[in-house]
């Protein structure tokens, strides 16, 4: 290790460096200042702004595109080195104004600012010069202005766009007199491809790039008038005292902020990439989200809901008083009423028929701590192991196929190796609008370094465009070609025989399973040819790793277990488990679906992945639980329908899932939640499923309480509190816990770390995630049965008792049959804007201005033969209900399939007024995948049910980055470093 | 059976309820810092007495307006000018050795006032032939030398200023 480092010497001390990193790197490894304005770690060197050249061994150098090298003499400060860091900061500050004291922007994070301020600038040598009329500004956009009078033109926020997010709309006019930022070679920003990311606004260096929520709210001065307020930075500029004294008053007033605006470490709910973030709050007001470099998932990114998305939590529709059912009203309560009403209601019913007349349905988006609970609730109270989460609409089937294969539930590893993986490959999933900042790594390594990328979907998605090779197989067939790319690997021999001779059983079953998977019958059965299967097959030989993606594509599907075990065979067979840049990914839909089933809110598992079945684990939670706990796996969310349906089921305790919309043939569950006796319903907002309830119990969403989620990565991650609850509302925790409470049960819980202390005594996944090792970005993943961290899984063995994975052997399933007037396929799913039936982010103005309605998509081609246009007005008929809705007409659907997304929160609209009841038939997963439906035209034209502003509808500009090569090629360009020294400098 | 129902009917508060809740939550607060609380309340009593809190409030009141006059006057070419001046002024300060100007500022002052006393008593005019047979006085030779290399040192400034 220490042979391979390289030894520089900085200001004349010593330092040591792995070779490869750059002299910024170096310098600020340890610690030394140094100005770089336009150098974010994330983005690399640009090399825009100049202000970090450095004198390295006598020639001036830009210290962030500079490689070390053994024996390299560098100095920062030298007066050559400082008189050209000195005129990069005066061109810069040509192109600004610092008014920093009523700048929103000034909160001790400004990145001009503190190196104006570090470099000790006292006047500013060419004076500023506006670029446009303030007329100019772009204030179009919902969320975030740009003021090009105040842009340095460094961009990092056009790197971000095209290299990081890669949604590849900003560019610099490099031409230009003066050259500013412009969206899609410029258009109004609300006009453009932009898709709200928020990466641009969160690497500007300065105020150019701002989020609407902070202007005039950060200051104490920046919400003046405006007569009052350009006086003010008139009188700045008049006086123009050195900066030094511009510094110190902004100093102050930055301090006096620090005092005002809480930053608040958070964790994103809106999907399960595992995002986190500081929120910045000022009273109850959300100021913006701020990333980070030290978040360990997203680091800088986000999404339009991370990033925006936040405004439900202030609505006026949440719900804060308790609610109870009288005649035709929910009348509000305090909470002794409510609390006392569901303990005697709920108490009765388990006194006259038993606990398992009773189920709980826990969420996938409360914390660890509170899907804990519900299950010991449901387990110790009630003593039922009637109690299931949402994953059973999405992801049960991914985990059933790892199990059975590997031994694990979860993503093999983390986002890291999806960014490394040689190739990636994604099966019925849309990362880019479901997982929107895994998608950004998938995007950023197939741009920059060659990344190989395959999509197998239905619709062509964003990613399908970008991949190197998009196939479609028929609905519910993805199966068969996974068995039959196996298959062809085998037959030429690129299965890795080492691999499979030591880690994996049932080599010889398997390959006698896959008999019948030719080529031919997998191109007859999914359509596609075979010339891709051979082409997929020689793709995944030839990468140096492969990571599979899949989403809901595959598991929402009547073979979706077995699907997912196909996959992680086809891993198995080629060794791609075990190593970085490999292995098994079902993204995770929600926050915290992870975290639920890991925390045992599941009918056959207790927690940390013990089976109810497992008598050494039932003892261990009998025993802290002092009950008995029955060896027979409860009722999933479907059974308990089921039951409830025949009577024997008489109640329900329902947190955070609105389930009459979301479960499958949603008439029939709305028919069955009328039936129950008794519904408690614990949420932030009526949904439809509260519309059902006996009583409502206002929750507090995760701004306004702490506890911990777990990601796709199976990473464990703290949030804090940034906000009081609102009104009387509570956090979930503290609710389960009185209703345990008036039910006898001796719970004293002061807070989520007891309970997670309590998680980590019983779970053994979970031993070492106590709250001290989490504290602040710290994270952990699980995936050993001592508790350690474990990014990677699988390294030295799977998780069975002989350590050794098994090829799961089961033939493909054949999607439901329907009578043949259900001519078209309802594909369904996500979009980018929206977070499931959209309870929580159609309460964003910015994102109901960009979308503001469900729509059906419709290919080009049907929409001709129906005689139908954008607009028209549709009803879709299935032999279990009808929508109504708008058409889009697209070509990103083909033939006679449509897509409708689940954003609805109406019955009108609500795609699962549609599916059937057919399940996956080994975990009764919903097989929303496979529904059919006529249409019937209402109106044949109408108003675009998406407005002409929405990115969709605009054509991206990829280039090269922020190619600062066309900005040294402007004649009046003077270089301040000297790389061709020698060559081109003659006297 | 249970149908669903999308009207919530708020509980009414009466006024009177709603502020028994208020003053039960403010009672609860000033319990838990009475110390503070009596502190503060002889602070505003002094405040009030002296005159300063209808000042401070009258102030408040008209902030924006207030905020414009003196933003107004803080504009005027002659107030950015005195302010420019005294930035000058303060870098100048800044810049010079203070035990040096010490010393001067005590001599002149000292010289001064010497020369103020010895005004008073002496009535005569000074004529040119005086005027000469002091330049042989010493001290008087001192300062004369002093303020022509300062003439002189102004002067080179100027040049570079050019």
């Amino acid at each position: 290790m220490g042979a391979q480092m390289v030894t520089v010497t900085i200001n004349g001390r010593t330092y040591h460096a792995k070779p490869g990193m750059t002299i910024l790197e170096v310098v600020n490894e340890h610690g030394l200042p140094h100005p770089q304005v336009c150098y974010t770690p994330e983005l690399g060197a640009i090399q825009t702004c100049d202000t970090c050249i450095a004198e390295v061994n006598g020639t001036l150098l830009r210290a962030c595109a500079t490689p070390v090298e053994d024996g390299m003499v560098v100095e920062l400060g030298s007066p050559r080195a400082k008189a050209a860091q000195k005129e990069a900061m005066d061109r810069l500050l040509e192109n600004h104004l610092l008014y920093c004291t009523v700048c929103d922007n000034n909160n001790g994070n400004c990145k001009l600012h503190n190196t104006a301020e570090m470099m000790q600038i006292e006047h500013q040598t060419y004076p500023y010069r506006p670029k446009v009329d303030p007329s100019e500004v772009d204030m179009s956009h919902p969320f975030y202005r740009y003021d090009p009078n105040q842009c340095i033109a460094c961009g990092q926020c056009v790197e971000a766009c095209q290299n990081l997010q890669v949604n590849e709309t900003l560019s610099i006019d490099w031409e230009a007199e003066r050259p500013r930022v412009v969206w899609d070679g410029g258009v109004p920003i609300n006009e453009s491809s932009c898709v709200s990311c928020g990466h641009c606004v969160t690497v500007c260096p300065c105020n150019a790039l701002m989020e609407k929520s902070m202007l005039g709210e950060a200051g104490f001065m920046t919400g003046l008038d405006k007569d009052v307020l350009n006086p003010m930075i008139d009188f700045v500029k008049e006086v123009e005292p050195n900066y030094t004294a511009i510094f110190a008053v902004s100093e102050i007033e930055a301090a006096m902020r620090e005092q005002r605006i809480k930053k608040t470490k958070t964790v994103c709910t809106f999907c399960g990439v595992g995002c986190s973030f500081e929120v910045w709050t000022k009273g109850r007001k959300i100021l913006k989200i701020q990333p980070v470099s030290e978040a360990p998932v997203n680091a800088i990114s986000t999404c339009v809901k991370g990033k925006f998305g936040w405004d439900f939590v202030n609505s006026e529709e949440r719900l804060t008083k308790p609610l109870i059912r009288k005649g035709d009203v929910f009348i509000e309560s305090t909470w002794d009423e409510a609390l006392d009403l569901v303990a005697e209601k709920l108490g009765a019913i388990k006194r006259q028929y038993g606990g398992n007349a009773i189920g709980f349905i826990s969420s996938s988006k409360i914390s660890n701590e509170e899907n804990y609970l519900m299950q010991k609730l449901a387990r110790q109270v009630f003593e039922t192991n009637n109690v299931d989460n949402c994953s059973r609409y999405c992801q049960s089937p991914a985990t059933d196929g790892l199990f059975r294969t590997v031994g694990m539930g979860g993503d093999s590893g983390t986002i890291h190796d999806i960014a490394s993986a040689g190739l990636v490959i994604i099966i019925g999933a849309n990362p880019a609008e479901g997982h929107p900042v895994i998608a950004t790594r998938v995007k950023r390594a197939h741009k920059l370094f060659g990344q190989k990328l395959i999509v197998a979907d239905l619709r062509r998605n964003e990613m399908a465009e970008r991949a190197d090779l998009f196939i479609r197989p028929k609905q519910g067939t993805d199966q068969v070609w996974l068995m039959a790319v196996t298959k062809y690997i085998i037959d030429q021999g690129w299965h890795d025989e080492a691999f499979i001779r030591e880690r994996v059983h049932f080599f010889e079953e398997f390959k006698q399973l896959l008999e019948k998977y030719t080529l031919d019958y997998a191109e007859q059965v999914t359509g596609v040819a075979k010339a891709d299967l051979i082409r997929i097959a020689e793709m995944i030989h030839e990468a140096d790793g492969t990571c599979v993606l899949w989403g809901m594509g595959v598991t929402q599907n009547t073979g979706g277990s077995d699907t997912s075990a196909a996959i992680s065979n086809l891993l198995l067979a080629t060794g791609n488990y075990g190593r970085p840049g490999a292995g098994a990914f079902p993204l995770r839909g929600h926050n915290n679906v992870q975290g639920a089933c890991d925390m045992g809110s599941l009918p056959a598992w207790l927690p940390g992945y013990q089976h109810v079945t497992d008598d050494e684990a039932r003892a261990k939670f009998e025993k802290a639980y002092g009950v008995r706990i029955d060896a027979k796996p409860g009722l999933d969310n479907i059974q308990m329908l089921e039951a409830a349906e025949r009577g024997e089921l008489k109640a329900m305790y329902i947190i955070g899932e609105d389930m009459a919309l979301v479960d499958c043939n949603a008439n029939h569950v709305q028919e069955t939640l009328a039936k129950l006796d008794f519904v408690v319903v614990q949420d932030i907002f009526l949904s439809k499923t509260a519309q059902f309830a006996d009583v409502i119990l206002p929750a507090a969403p995760s701004l306004e309480k702490e506890g911990t989620f777990t990601n796709t990565e199976r990473r464990i991650q703290r949030f804090y509190q940034a906000l009081e609850p609102l009104g009387d509302s509570k956090p979930d925790w503290w609710i389960i816990q009185e209703i345990a409470k008036r039910l006898g049960a001796d719970w004293n819980y002061a807070g989520p770390k007891e309970i997670m202390d309590e998680i980590a005594s019983l779970a053994p996944l979970y031993s070492q995630a106590h709250y001290d090792r989490l504290e602040g970005w710290n994270s952990l993943c699980w995936g050993s049965h001592d508790g350690a961290d474990t990014p990677l899984l699988y390294k030295e063995r799977f998780n069975f008792p002989d350590g050794k994975a098994r090829f799961a052997l089961a033939d493909w399933v054949e999607p439901v049959q329907y009578p043949k007037e259900y001519d078209l396929l309802v594909n369904n799913g996500r979009l980018l804007e929206h977070f499931h039936e959209g309870n929580l982010t159609y309460k964003s103005k910015g994102i109901e201005h960009k979308f503001p309605e469900v729509f059906v998509e419709v290919s080009p081609e049907l929409a001709k033969e129906r005689g139908i246009e954008d607009g028209a007005l549709v009803r879709l008929i299935s032999p279990y209900g009808r929508v109504k809705v708008r058409v889009l007409v697209t070509d990103r659907v083909r033939g006679n399939e449509l897509f409708l997304p689940m954003h609805s929160t109406a019955n009108e609209s609500a795609i699962n007024m549609l599916t059937g009841p057919q399940t996956d038939h080994r975990t009764n997963t919903p097989a929303y995948k496979q529904a059919r439906v006529r249409m019937e035209v209402i109106e044949r034209s109408g108003k675009t049910p998406l407005p002409r502003t929405n990115p969709r509808f605009k054509k991206r500009h990829p280039q090269n980055g922020v190619e600062v090569e066309r900005k040294w090629r402007r004649s009046d360009y003077v270089p301040l470093t000297e790389e061709n020294k020698g060559v081109t400098i003659g006297g | 059976m249970a149908k669903p129902i999308t009207t919530i009917q708020k509980r009414q508060m009466t006024e009177e309820e709603k502020r028994t809740e208020a003053l039960a939550k403010l009672k609860a607060a000033v319990g838990d810092s009475e110390e503070a609380v009596r502190e503060l309340l002889e602070f505003i009593e002094q405040l009030h007495e002296s005159g300063l809190l209808e000042a401070a409030n009258a102030l408040l009141k008209a902030r924006e307006d207030v905020a414009k006059i003196v933003v107004g006057q803080l504009n005027q070419k002659p107030v950015t000018t005195m302010i420019n001046h005294a930035f000058a002024i303060a870098a100048l300060a800044a810049s010079l050795d203070p035990e040096k100007t010490a010393k001067l500022l005590e001599h002149i002052a000292a010289g001064a006032l010497e020369a103020y006393e010895q005004n008073s008593a002496e009535t005569k005019k000074i004529g040119l032939f005086d005027l000469l047979k002091a330049l042989n006085d010493p001290d008087i030779n001192r300062a004369i030398r002093f303020f022509l290399s300062a003439l002189k040192a102004i002067g080179k400034r100027f040049r570079n200023d050019g």
